[in-house]
C-alpha cells in the first residue's frame, strides 16, 4: 500500500497504546459520560435503563436454562446453578455489546475522523467502554449473589475485575482490527451477530467442561470466550482461583491481542481511512 | 508533523504543504477493494480489475502565515476539501509533507457528532467534547452558543424537531466556539437565512481578528474577498493561481463565467433556453433565483442555474406586469440640475484598478474600448457622496448590424460586496462595423457613501431581467477600475453607506420631488 509519511506511530513501543490513552484520559473519559449520556437521554427510563437493561437480559437467559432447559450440574443447587449462569453470562454479554459497538465505532463516527483533536484510536476504545457499562451491573449483581450464597470469597474481589479488564482489552484489540476493516468491508457488522451468538452457545456458561464429552472439549478450547467464562465462574461459584489454562488462556486473549489490534491499527490506519 | 509540541514562539507559518499529492485507488467492486487494501494479493487472489488511479492533487505547496487568511476557490472536485482533510492529520498524502503549527479546528463537516434524537444542549455537548474542549470551558462556550444561535426553548428540545435552518445554526455555532490557532472553514457559513449569514460572518472575523489563522474554502466569491488576504484557485488537484485574493477572484470569476457563457451562447433564443452543461455549476455560486435588485446579486452575471434554464415558453406564460424593468421612467432625484462637463468619447481605459483589466469570455459585436468617470471638476476617480458624477464608455461595433443592448455597471465596496447595480433600459441602434457609440451613466447625485470601490462595465443584449443571465454578453470588465467616494466633512454627521432617495409625504401631499 501507498502511505508515504506516517510519523506519528512509527516509535511505536509496548508503552505506546498505554501512553496515548493517558494522554487523552481526559478526552477518553468526558466521551464516555457523554456517550452514555445521549445513549439514554430520549427515553423515558434514562439511566435506569442502564440497569434495567441487563437485569432483564440475565432473567431472561437463566430463566430459560434453570426453568425450561431444567439443566442442572452435579453437585450444584438451584440457586448455585442461577449464580453459575450469571458468573458466565455477564462477562460474554458485556464483551458481546462492547465488540458490536467498536466495529461499528468508526463507520459511525466517520465526521469524527476530521476532528483533529480526537486520536482515532480512541474511537472503537471509547466504544468499547461504552457497551460494557450496563453489564457492570450484571457484575454487582453477580457479586451480591455470590456473597450471599456464601460462594465467593477474596478471591474474587481482587482478580474478578483483572479478569475483566483482560476481556475489555481483548475486545478493544478485535475492535481495532475490525471496525478498520468495516471501513472497507460492512460485512463485519453483518456477520459479527451471528458470530457472537455462536459464540455464545458454545461458552460453557449454561454447562459444565465435565458435561461434555470428552471427544468435543478441544471444540470448547477453541472458543477464546471460554477461557474467560472458566475464570469467572470458578471466581464465582467455587470461590477459588482459576486453573491455569484458563487463567494463561484469558491472559494471552486480552495482552496479546490488544497490542496486535493496536500496532495493526497504528500501522494500517491511513490505508484504511481512505476508503471511510 | 502536526503532532510537533505547541514551539508557536518560532513558527513562521501556520500550514506549510511542500508538494503535496494524493492519489485514490478506485476499484471496480467492492471484493477488489478488499484483496486490495487487506493485502490479500500476497496470498495469490488477484482482483479483476486493476484499479484506476485517480489524481485528487497534484503537487500542491502552499503557505499560510502564522496570523494568515488564505481562501481556496475552485470548481467541485478541483481537490479542495482533500487538501483540507490532509491537513487535518488523519489522512495521509501519498507523497508530500505537512507541517502544521498550533491547535487546529475544523469545520469540515457541520454536525460532527450530532445526533437527531438527543437535545440541542446535549448535542452541543458532545460536539465541544469531541472537538477537545474541557469540561472546565464548557460552561462559557455553552452559554455562548445559546445566545448565538437564538432557539430559545429549542435549545433543550430534541435535535430531530428542529427546521433545518435552526440546525444549521446549532451546528455553526458549535463548531465555532472553540477557540484554535488554526481555523480550517469548508462552506460552513453558508448555512441559514440573510441575518444568519450576517451573524456567521461577525462570528468568524472576530475569531480572525484574534490573530487565528484562517485556510477557508468557499464558493462565496465575495466571503473569500471579505474574509481572506491571498487565495489559491485550484483546478483538477493542482494550483492554478496563488496570490493577493483580489486577483485569484478575478481570474477564476473570468473563467467560471467565460465557460458558462461559451456553451449556452449562439444568440439565436432556442439556446438561450436550454440549460448549459455546466447549468451544476451554478448552483455553487449561491445566488438568488430571481434577479433581486434589493440585495442583488453579488456578480454582475448573477449565474443561477434556474434562471439560465426558465425556458421561453414559461416566461411567456406569465403576464406583462410583473417583469423588472430598470431606469423607466428616468430617474432624477437632485433637485439642482446637472452640471458636468462633457467629455469627448473615451478611447482608453482610465482608473484601471490594480490587476488590470480583466476581460471575462463574451460574443462577438460590441466591445468596450474606453472609459472614464466625470465629476463636477473633470475626469477622475475620487467621487463626492451626493454630488453628481456620470460613469462614461464607448462601444465599438465589431460587425455593421442593428443591436438591442443593455448596458451595466456595477459597483463594489472594499470588501468586494456589490454595492451598486446599475442596468440601462433598452438601447436600440444600427452601426457599423468601426464605429463607436458613447454611453454615458449620470448620477445626480451620486448615492453611495463613502468607501473605496472597484468598478465592473458590460454590455449585453437586451432581454427582460429575468433572464438575465441567459442573454448574451458583448462584453464585460469585471472589477477592472477603482474609484474613491468620500464625503465633505460637513456632512461628517450624516455619514452612511447609502443616501436613499423617496418620496415624502407631509400630512397625505407629496413634496413636490419629481
Amino acid at each position: 500500500m501507498s502511505f508515504a509519511q506516517t510519523p506519528v506511530s512509527l516509535r511505536s513501543t509496548i508503552f505506546s497504546p498505554w501512553v496515548l490513552i493517558y494522554r487523552s484520559k481526559k478526552k477518553l473519559i468526558e466521551g464516555v459520560v457523554v456517550d452514555l449520556k445521549l445513549r439514554y437521554s430520549g427515553s423515558v427510563l434514562g439511566w435506569f435503563w442502564a440497569f434495567l437493561f441487563p437485569c432483564c437480559q440475565l432473567a431472561i437467559y437463566t430463566g430459560l436454562y434453570v426453568f425450561i432447559f431444567k439443566v442442572r450440574p452435579s453437585g450444584l443447587s438451584q440457586f448455585d446453578y442461577v449464580l453459575m449462569v450469571f458468573s458466565g453470562l455477564v462477562p460474554l454479554l458485556a464483551f458481546n455489546e462492547a465488540l458490536i459497538m467498536s466495529i461499528g465505532s468508526l463507520v459511525s463516527n466517520k465526521a469524527l475522523l476530521l476532528s483533529t483533536v480526537f486520536p482515532p484510536a480512541l474511537i472503537p476504545l471509547r466504544a468499547v467502554i461504552v457497551g460494557q457499562i450496563p453489564m457492570l451491573f450484571g457484575l454487582a449483581i453477580t457479586f451480591a449473589l455470590g456473597f450471599l450464597m456464601n460462594r465467593t470469597g477474596w478471591e474474587a474481589v481482587i482478580f474478578a475485575p483483572l479478569f475483566w479488564l483482560l476481556m475489555i482489552m481483548f475486545a478493544t484489540g478485535l475492535g481495532w482490527i475490525l471496525s478498520l476493516i468495516t471501513l472497507v468491508a460492512r460485512d463485519i457488522q453483518q456477520g459479527i451477530g451471528l458470530v457472537l451468538m455462536l459464540l455464545v452457545f458454545l461458552s460453557p456458561f449454561a454447562y459444565t467442561p465435565e458435561m461434555v464429552p470428552p471427544a468435543l472439549k478441544a471444540i470448547l478450547y477453541l472458543n477464546p470466550m471460554a477461557y474467560f467464562v472458566l475464570s469467572f465462574q470458578q471466581l464465582f461459584i467455587y470461590g477459588e482461583l482459576p486453573d491455569l489454562i484458563p487463567a494463561v488462556g484469558s491472559l494471552v486473549l486480552g495482552v496479546g491481542v490488544f497490542y496486535l489490534g493496536y500496532f495493526m491499527f497504528e500501522r494500517s490506519k491511513h490505508s484504511f481511512f481512505d476508503y471511510a | 508533523m502536526r503532532n510537533q509540541p505547541k514551539n508557536r514562539s518560532v513558527a513562521d507559518h501556520a500550514i506549510k504543504l511542500d508538494s503535496l499529492s494524493k492519489t485514490y485507488r478506485l476499484y471496480s467492486s467492492q471484493t477488489d477493494q478488499l484483496i486490495e487494501v487487506l493485502g490479500l494479493r500476497r496470498l495469490g487472489l488477484k482482483p479483476r480489475k486493476e484499479p484506476k488511479l485517480f489524481s485528487a492533487l497534484r503537487n500542491v505547496s502552499l503557505e499560510v502565515p502564522a496570523g494568515g487568511r488564505v481562501g481556496i476557490v475552485g470548481r467541485n472536485g478541483a481537490g479542495k476539501t482533500t487538501l483540507l482533510k490532509l491537513i487535518c492529520g488523519n489522512f495521509a498524502p501519498t507523497s508530500g509533507s505537512i507541517s502544521v503549527n498550533g491547535t487546529v479546528q475544523a469545520l469540515l463537516v457541520a454536525g460532527n457528532g450530532f445526533n437527531p434524537e438527543y437535545g440541542g444542549r446535549e448535542n452541543v455537548e458532545a460536539s465541544l467534547q469531541y472537538n477537545g474542549l474541557s469540561r472546565s470551558d464548557y460552561d462559557e462556550a455553552i452559554a455562548d452558543i445559546e445566545e448565538f444561535c437564538e432557539l430559545g426553548d429549542f435549545f433543550e428540545q430534541p435535535f430531530k424537531t428542529y427546521s433545518a435552518g435552526m440546525q444549521a445554526r446549532l451546528m455553526f455555532a458549535a463548531a465555532t466556539a472553540v477557540k484554535p490557532d488554526v481555523l480550517i472553514v469548508d462552506e460552513v457559513l453558508g448555512a441559514g437565512d440573510a441575518y444568519f449569514i450576517a451573524k456567521s460572518k461577525r462570528r468568524v472575523e472576530a475569531m480572525v481578528n484574534n490573530g487565528c489563522s484562517m485556510l477557508l474554502v468557499s464558493h462565496s466569491m465575495p466571503q473569500v474577498l471579505e474574509l481572506c488576504e491571498k487565495a489559491i484557485w485550484m483546478d483538477a488537484g493542482e494550483v492554478r493561481m496563488e496570490g493577493d485574493s483580489f486577483d485569484v477572484v478575478k481570474a477564476y470569476e473570468a473563467y467560471l463565467h467565460g465557460t458558462i457563457t461559451s456553451h449556452s451562447l449562439p444568440s439565436s433564443a432556442a439556446s438561450n433556453s436550454t440549460a448549459s452543461p455546466h447549468a451544476e455549476e451554478n448552483t455553487d455560486t449561491e445566488h438568488s433565483d430571481q434577479l433581486d435588485l434589493s440585495e442583488s446579486s453579488s456578480e454582475l452575471n448573477a449565474a443561477s442555474a434556474h434562471a439560465s434554464g426558465l425556458s421561453e415558453e414559461h416566461l411567456g406564460a406569465l403576464p406583462d406586469a410583473v417583469f423588472e424593468t430598470l431606469q423607466e421612467p428616468r430617474f432624477w432625484p437632485n433637485a439642482a440640475p446637472i452640471a458636468l462637463p462633457s467629455v469627448k468619447p473615451p478611447r482608453d481605459f482610465k482608473f484601471v484598478a490594480r490587476g488590470g483589466i480583466t476581460q471575462w469570455e463574451s460574443v462577438e459585436g460590441l466591445k468596450l474600448i474606453g472609459a472614464t468617470i466625470v465629476a463636477e471638476g473633470g475626469e477622475t476617480n475620487q467621487l463626492i457622496s451626493m454630488r453628481p458624477a456620470k460613469v462614461v464608455f464607448t462601444v465599438q461595433a465589431e460587425r455593421s448590424d442593428t443591436f438591442d443592448c443593455r448596458y451595466g455597471v456595477v459597483l463594489y465596496d472594499h470588501l468586494g460586496r456589490c454595492k451598486l447595480d446599475g442596468l440601462s433600459g433598452c438601447d436600440t441602434f444600427t452601426i457599423k462595423q468601426g464605429e463607436v457609440r458613447m454611453i454615458e451613466m449620470v448620477l445626480n447625485p451620486l448615492q453611495l457613501g463613502p468607501d473605496e470601490y472597484t468598478m465592473s462595465i458590460s454590455v449585453h443584449a437586451y432581454d427582460r431581467l429575468e433572464v438575465f443571465n441567459g442573454t448574451p454578453r458583448y462584453d464585460l470588465l469585471s472589477r477592472s477600475f477603482d474609484l474613491t467616494v468620500t464625503l465633505p466633512d460637513s456632512l461628517r454627521p450624516i455619514e452612511a453607506e447609502f443616501y436613499h432617495s423617496a418620496q415624502w409625504n407631509f400630512d397625505g401631499a407629496a413634496d413636490g420631488t419629481r
